[in-house]
Order: structure tokens, then C-alpha cells, then sequence
């Protein structure tokens, strides 16, 4: 095990390297330049040509991904071309606002998806079961830009219970007015996300439920609730926890679109106005850290995954 | 020991600036615009605002005139003069004024107030302002606008004398002094005021999120007396419009900035609708005379009269702006109304001059920015139109960097985007992109000879009459040429919850707050 995670350590620099090249040649193939949004509407080809060399943009791609390479290795992430703020800083302020709104999308999606996935599991054939199908279906074919504007017109506009434009406020600071704003976008993505994670428990489930060692408690006289607690949900929920992974992975990388229907200032509001802006550092500074995020939790799974099944041997 | 003021002063600049005078006290009595809403309700010092937007601040560069960076304009900053609703100069900054009679110097007599930082306002700080703005590198949206200004001097503390290289008539000097912002010279660089303000504008900066919020605060020291109202203006940028409408309907702003003419209908009965200036925002369509088939006249010719402006008007932004022919927007001097019935939408006289372009490739692609989706909507009524009469229009969406590269680059055949024209002088406009003599993307090197004559005589025309017979012949000469066609004025309009008042914009629709106040 030990051996697994040194070596899946090892890949991690080569993967974010690799990474960075990719996008960074990707941001040279896009049309458009930050000197262009930098100097405005009605800039001369001679002004953006001045602030392309004040910035080193007109150096050749290969050079501007060294300089800014040697940069980070030296621990300086380089400011954002746009706004001049340390890109470090602009990342850290929305990495917390990403994390809280990620945990509580994934709380919100464990609480909605278990209980489902169970009783589609458990009576995939009875009148609940179907609803239920239904429901997951129609979950799953909903984006969830437009589950998050359904949210805002009823419960934003109509109602008036939440704001529809969230603020980030930190839980530790105030864990009510934390939820006021977040709970919207998290519910958003909840309700996307947990149809994903109710079909494979309800598919784990319905899988574990004919196996031997169930037949056996039953067998023992366990009752159907320790059956299903005790022997089936273990088992039923370790590939769920991939999913589960791969869920958090992607929503502490910043749920972009999410993010962007609540205006909520997270990482991938972050990131998709950086992109809109041509920021190169800054795309490179968020982009990393997403990556690396969604290594070290893809790492984390796994570890997981042993920890739950000792039958599991990575080595 | 300070110069003396220039000895030789026209009677009317000497009255224009005692008028000016006049009007120092109706400051505080009334915005420079009469549209916003208006209230009976006494106004109240206190409280605070919260403004929705859909862009955001680029920095705090008020060289900078992008679009994104209009709330920070006229709160954080000051500017020399400002203009009326009719493009009247009333003073700001620049106390009095006195233009030499030969048109080649004026003398700029400052108020006496301080920077956000308690620093004394001096005439080196326009000077400073005035070179930086000369500088092709640095001075941004300003080096057109002091282009005719050769030198700029301290003549006392607060006594500052421009010097022009030849004789420039009253709206070029009265533009310039109304788009010149006051920064404080020892921060006027563009890396400096990218993170940090350096202005004596009637609110100071609190804090800055970038991405999220701007909060300013009522800055003390603020030369008109008694103002702001307000002790905090928030903007919050909310990454497009809809977010910023939604956001009001909900309650969580006070108040939706630049929306969109759709918008206007849904929030009307329940909100005061500050509709933008007509000349902040012009929608046009540039062809490029360098590519086929735009390089024939009579092409171009055609398809400037097969725009059907007020039906976009209509059905695009459901009745919120006016058509308008070139880039001069209603209310400007040069508007001449009369060229939107003899240029107007008429597909038979669009054919016409297409039937004498013989053997030309009747197709084109038209760039735009996909994020103004306004854009879409104008050129699909546009092809349905061009089509009847044998012309192909395709469109190349593409979002806001992709489309401006392509567009500066010279590559698109033709474009459609909106851009500002908040002038006085007829010829404010060649900093627009579309009517730029030089570095033009659709004309390049091959701006026609009339077009470039008709400005150097706008330029050079000094008095009222002259001037009238310039804008006149320029007016031809565009329209003539056909390389940049006006479709209609794009008058965003903000929506604001009635618990205030006061609320108003500059003509280039920079958010004014010096007035607003919030009914107890």
C-alpha cells in the first residue's frame, strides 16, 4: 500500500507538468489576447503592442511558459494580467468558498442519493421504486444550470426565502448565514448529482442483496434492517465512494456553471472569467490547482477503498 | 512664480466660463441629466446602495473606458468638466476656464480640494495626466482626445496652461476637458492604478474583491458641498444581466445596472427605470473596404440600406433605443435626422446599387461578440433581408477576446458590435475604431481620401457656422462611403428600487451617485 501511494506521489509532478503544457498551449490557440482586453475597446494596434511588451506577451509561447514555470517553482504564481492581484491570493480567497459549497453539495447529495438508491434498490419493482426511476431520470437528463434557475425563480424571485446572487460567508463565521447562501447552489448540484450516486447504490445494492453472505445472515436470523446495514451497505457502498470521489474532485475544482448562474465566487467563477479575460497566469494558477486537487483525491478514494475492503491489495 | 493668464481671451469663452459659473450652484440642486427619477422626497445624508452588474472592473484605470470599468469612473474619479444631457460643459474640477481668442491655448483654473489620500490637488497632477494620456503606450482611451493639445504646464499651483499646435474649435477642447479624468500624478501609471485608485472622486475605495464586489465609501473631503449622500455604494458584479435582474427581483441588490432593452418591460412597473444615454452605447455595422465584396462601393451602399432599424429596435430591444444612421446618436450637434428617411430601410433602393456591382460574390461573414446576443438577433433580421434581395449573410459568433482580435486584425469582412460616441465635436468620433483615420482594421491604408479631407475640415473649422457646414459635408462623406453604418442607439437601461432617489448617469452612462439618496 505504502509502495501504491509513493508511487502515485511520483506522478503527481509529471501529470500537473504535462498538464500545464497542454493548457497552456491550448490558451495560445484561442483567438484573442489579454493586451486586447487589457487596453479596451477602441485600443490602437500600437497601444496593445505596448502593453504586450510591458508584459512579456510578445515573447515566443515557449518563453513565456519557462518564465512563468521558473516562477512557480520558485514559489510565485504570478499576478493576474487583468486585474494585477497576486494570482496565489485570488485563489486562495475563492478556494474556501468552492470547499464550503462542495461539502454541502455533496452532504445534500449523500442525503438525497442513499435513501433513494436504497429503495430503488431494495424494490426496484414496486410503486416507489418506479417513481423513484422516474425521478433519477429525469434528474439525470436536467442540467444543472436549469435546476439552478428553476431554484431561483421559485424560491429566489417568487418567494423570496433566498438570496438568488449568493455571497460567500465563511460557516465558521456564520454557519446560518453560510447556509442561507450556499444552500441554493448546493441544492442545485444535489439534485443533479445525487441521481448519479442513487443509481449505483441502487445498482451496488440490488447486486450485494444476492450474494452469498446475505443469504447466510439471513440464514443466522439477522432482521432485514441489520441485514441492510450491517452486511449490504458496507459492501454495496464501496464503489459508490469512487463516484462519490470523483463528484467532490470535480466540485472542489469549481463548479463553473453552477458558480456562474448564482454568481457565487468560487473557483470556477474564478476560472471562467479568467478564461473570458485571456489572464494566462491566472487560468495556469487555477487550472493547476484543480488538477491537483482532483489527483490527490482520486489518490484519497483509493486509499479509501483499501481502508474499506481489506480483500483490496494495491500492490 | 505663476505665468499670468494668457492676455487675449474671447468674449465667449470669457462668458461660456462665467455661464459655467452660473451653474456651479444648480449642482447641488439637480445631476447633470434630468432623466433619473426624480423624487419630492427631501434628501437624506446616510445608508448605503447595492448595484448589480453583469461585467466588472478591469482596474482602476479611468484611462481605461472599457465598458466593465464605468461604475469606478465617475464615483472614485473626477474629471475636469462634465456635460449635460444636451452636451452643455458645467464645471467639476476645473473651476473656471478661459480659451485664448486665437484657439491655440486656454488656461485651467482648478478647485482647490484633495485626493481620497489627503494629498492636495495641484496643477502638476494634470500635467502629469495630460503626458501620460499624449503617450501611445500608456495613455489608453485619452491619446486621441489630447491629440491637439501640444503642451501642457503648471502656471501655478492650480493654474494649468495647455498650448495647441494649430487653432481648435470650443467642442474638441470642451470633450477633452469632459473626458479627462483627475488622477494624482506620482500614481498615474497603468500598473499602479491597477490595484489601487488615485482619484477625488465623490466616494473613496473601501475594499475590492476582484470577481465579486467593489464598496466604496463617502469620501469627506468631496469639493461639492454636502455630497455624496450615500456613506456606501456596493457594486456587485454578477457575470451577466440576467444574474443582476434576478438578483434585484429577489431583493438581494437595490438596484440592476446596463440591462438590456428586454429587460425593460419586466422591471418597469415595479422599479424606476434609468434609461442609458443615447450616445453611450451605438450599435454598428463596419464593412471592410480592403476584402471583397466590401471593397465595392456600391456593395456597402446596398447593405446600409437593407438595415431595418426599427424593426430591430422593436423586436430586439422591444422598443428601448432609435434608430440612428451613423455614430452620431440624437441630441449631438451633428444629427441630422433627416438622413433616416433618405437612408433608411428601403430594400428596393438596397438593390439598386447592388444590380450595379456586377460580378461581385454577393456573400459575406459577419463577425460578432456572441455575449451581446443582441448581435445575433439584428443580422438574422439582416439576412432575412439580404436574402430577398440575393445577398448571403452568414454569422461568425465568437466570444468577447476571439471577436475582438479578429475584428482589430483586419480579417472580418464585416462586424457588428457597439461603441460609444459621447462627443460634442463631430470628429470625437475618429477615436472610435470604426472612424479611426489611422490604425483602422477595415479601412488600413485605404481610408478614402473624402472621408479623411471632411475631418481635417471639422477639425479646423472654428466658428459655430463653419463648424455646421463641416459636420454637414462629413456627414455626406460617411455616408457616402458607407465603411461603418449607425442601426440603432443602445440604451441599456438600469432599474432601481424605489427606496431611492436620484439616481442618474453621465451622457456616457458612467453611473452618477453624487445625488442619490435613500427615502428614510
Amino acid at each position: 500500500m505504502r509502495a501504491y501511494v509513493i508511487r502515485r506521489l511520483g506522478q503527481f509532478i509529471p501529470v500537473l507538468l504535462l498538464a500545464t503544457i497542454i493548457v497552456w498551449a491550448m490558451l495560445f490557440a484561442l483567438p484573442g489576447s489579454p493586451a486586447q482586453v487589457l487596453a479596451g475597446e477602441d485600443a490602437t494596434p500600437e497601444q496593445i503592442a505596448a502593453i504586450e511588451a510591458r508584459y512579456g506577451l510578445d515573447q515566443p509561447v515557449w518563453l513565456q511558459y519557462l518564465t512563468w514555470l521558473g516562477h512557480l517553482f520558485q514559489g510565485d504564481w504570478g499576478t493576474s494580467l487583468v486585474n494585477g492581484h497576486a494570482v496565489a491570493q485570488l485563489i486562495g480567497d475563492r478556494l474556501p468558498a468552492t470547499a464550503q459549497l462542495a461539502v454541502l453539495a455533496m452532504a445534500l447529495t449523500l442525503v438525497i442519493a442513499v435513501p433513494l438508491g436504497i429503495a430503488v434498490g431494495l424494490h426496484p419493482r414496486s410503486w416507489y421504486g418506479r417513481l423513484t426511476n422516474g425521478f433519477l431520470a429525469t434528474g439525470l437528463a436536467a442540467p444543472t444550470f436549469w435546476i439552478g434557475l428553476l431554484l431561483i425563480l421559485l424560491l429566489s424571485v417568487k418567494l423570496n426565502w433566498l438570496p438568488a446572487a449568493s455571497r460567500f460567508v465563511p460557516f465558521w463565521e456564520s454557519p446560518v448565514g453560510a447556509l442561507r447562501h450556499t444552500i441554493l447552489p448546493a441544492l442545485a448540484i444535489a439534485l443533479h448529482a445525487s441521481t448519479v450516486t442513487a443509481r449505483f447504490v441502487a445498482s451496488s445494492l440490488s447486486e450485494v442483496m444476492h450474494r452469498d453472505f446475505i443469504r447466510t445472515a439471513r440464514a443466522k436470523g439477522a432482521s432485514e434492517g441489520t441485514v441492510l446495514r450491517r452486511h449490504a451497505l458496507r459492501n454495496a457502498l464501496v464503489p459508490t465512494i469512487t463516484v462519490v470521489g470523483l463528484q467532490l474532485g470535480s466540485l472542489l475544482g469549481g463548479a463553473v456553471v453552477t458558480e456562474v448562474v448564482f454568481a457565487y465566487p468560487g473557483l470556477g467563477r474564478l476560472l471562467f472569467t479568467a478564461i473570458d479575460g485571456r489572464d494566462f497566469s491566472l487560468i495556469q494558477g487555477s487550472v493547476l490547482v484543480v488538477i491537483a486537487i482532483f489527483i490527490v483525491l482520486n489518490l484519497l478514494v483509493d486509499v479509501l477503498y483499501a481502508f474499506l475492503d481489506p480483500r483490496i491489495r494495491f500492490d | 512664480m505663476p505665468e499670468p493668464l494668457l492676455p487675449a481671451v474671447s468674449r465667449r469663452a470669457v462668458l461660456g466660463s462665467l455661464g459655467a459659473l452660473a451653474v456651479v450652484p444648480l449642482l447641488g440642486a439637480c445631476g447633470p441629466e434630468s432623466t433619473g427619477p426624480g423624487g419630492e422626497a427631501t434628501p437624506t445624508s446616510g445608508g448605503a446602495i447595492v448595484l448589480g452588474r453583469g461585467d466588472e472592473i478591469a482596474s482602476f484605470d479611468p484611462y481605461n473606458h472599457a465598458s466593465g470599468n464605468f461604475p469606478m469612473l465617475n464615483t472614485l474619479y473626477s474629471y475636469l468638466i462634465r456635460y449635460t444631457a444636451d452636451y452643455q460643459p458645467i464645471p467639476d474640477i476645473a473651476e473656471r476656464w478661459t480659451i485664448a481668442e486665437d484657439r491655440r491655448s486656454m488656461t485651467i483654473e482648478l478647485r482647490e480640494t484633495t485626493f481620497h489620500d489627503g494629498s492636495p490637488l495641484t496643477a502638476d497632477d494634470i500635467v502629469t495626466g495630460v503626458k501620460r494620456a499624449k503617450d501611445p503606450g500608456t495613455g489608453l482611451s485619452q491619446t486621441s482626445s489630447t491629440s491637439f493639445i501640444e503642451s501642457a504646464t503648471a502656471a501655478g499651483a492650480r493654474t494649468v496652461k495647455l498650448t495647441f499646435g494649430d487653432a481648435v474649435n470650443e467642442d474638441r477642447i470642451f470633450d477633452f476637458m469632459a473626458w479627462f479624468p483627475v488622477v494624482q500624478g506620482k500614481a498615474n501609471q497603468p500598473d499602479s492604478l491597477k490595484k489601487t485608485p488615485a482619484g477625488c472622486g465623490p466616494y473613496a475605495l473601501e475594499s475590492y474583491q476582484p470577481g465579486n464586489e467593489l464598496v466604496l465609501r463617502r469620501f469627506e473631503h468631496y469639493w461639492e458641498p454636502d455630497r455624496p449622500y450615500l456613506d456606501t455604494v456596493t457594486f456587485r458584479f454578477l457575470g451577466s444581466k440576467d444574474s443582476a435582474v434576478v438578483a434585484l427581483e429577489a431583493g438581494d441588490v437595490d438596484g440592476a445596472l446596463a440591462l438590456d432593452g428586454r429587460h425593460y418591460a419586466r422591471l418597469k412597473d415595479r422599479f424606476d427605470i434609468v434609461t442609458g444615454a443615447p450616445g453611450a452605447l451605438i450599435v454598428q455595422f463596419s464593412m471592410n473596404v480592403n476584402l471583397p465584396p466590401f471593397d465595392n462601393k456600391y456593395v456597402r451602399q446596398a447593405l446600409a440600406r437593407a438595415i431595418n432599424r426599427d424593426r430591430m429596435v422593436e423586436q430586439v430591444q422591444f422598443g428601448v433605443g432609435q434608430a440612428v444612421y451613423s455614430i452620431f446618436p440624437p441630441g449631438s450637434p451633428a444629427f441630422d435626422k433627416t438622413y433616416l428617411d433618405s437612408a433608411g430601410f428601403d430594400l428596393q433602393a438596397a438593390k439598386a446599387p447592388l444590380d450595379k456591382a456586377s460580378g461581385v460574390s454577393l456573400k459575406a461573414s459577419c463577425v460578432i461578440n456572441q455575449i451581446a446576443e443582441y448581435n445575433a438577433r439584428n443580422l438574422e433580421i439582416m439576412q432575412e433581408d439580404l436574402a430577398s434581395i440575393g445577398f448571403e449573410l452568414t454569422i461568425d459568433a465568437k466570444d468577447a477576446a476571439g471577436a475582438a482580435e479578429t475584428y482589430q486584425s483586419g480579417k472580418a469582412q464585416c462586424y457588428m458590435g457597439a461603441s460609444s460616441n459621447s462627443f460634442r465635436g463631430a470628429t470625437g468620433m475618429t477615436s472610435n475604431t470604426a472612424f479611426r483615420l489611422a490604425n483602422n482594421p477595415m479601412l488600413k491604408d485605404n481610408v478614402p481620401a473624402a472621408y479623411r479631407a471632411a475631418v481635417a475640415k471639422a477639425d479646423a473649422a472654428i466658428e459655430p457656422a463653419a463648424v455646421t457646414t463641416a459636420t454637414k459635408e462629413l456627414t455626406e462623406v460617411i455616408m457616402d462611403e458607407c465603411f461603418a453604418v449607425g442601426v440603432y442607439t443602445l440604451e441599456q437601461p438600469s432599474a432601481i428600487s424605489r427606496e431611492f432617489h436620484g439616481y442618474d448617469r453621465m451622457v456616457a452612462d458612467h453611473p452618477l451617485l453624487t445625488q442619490t439618496y435613500r427615502t428614510a
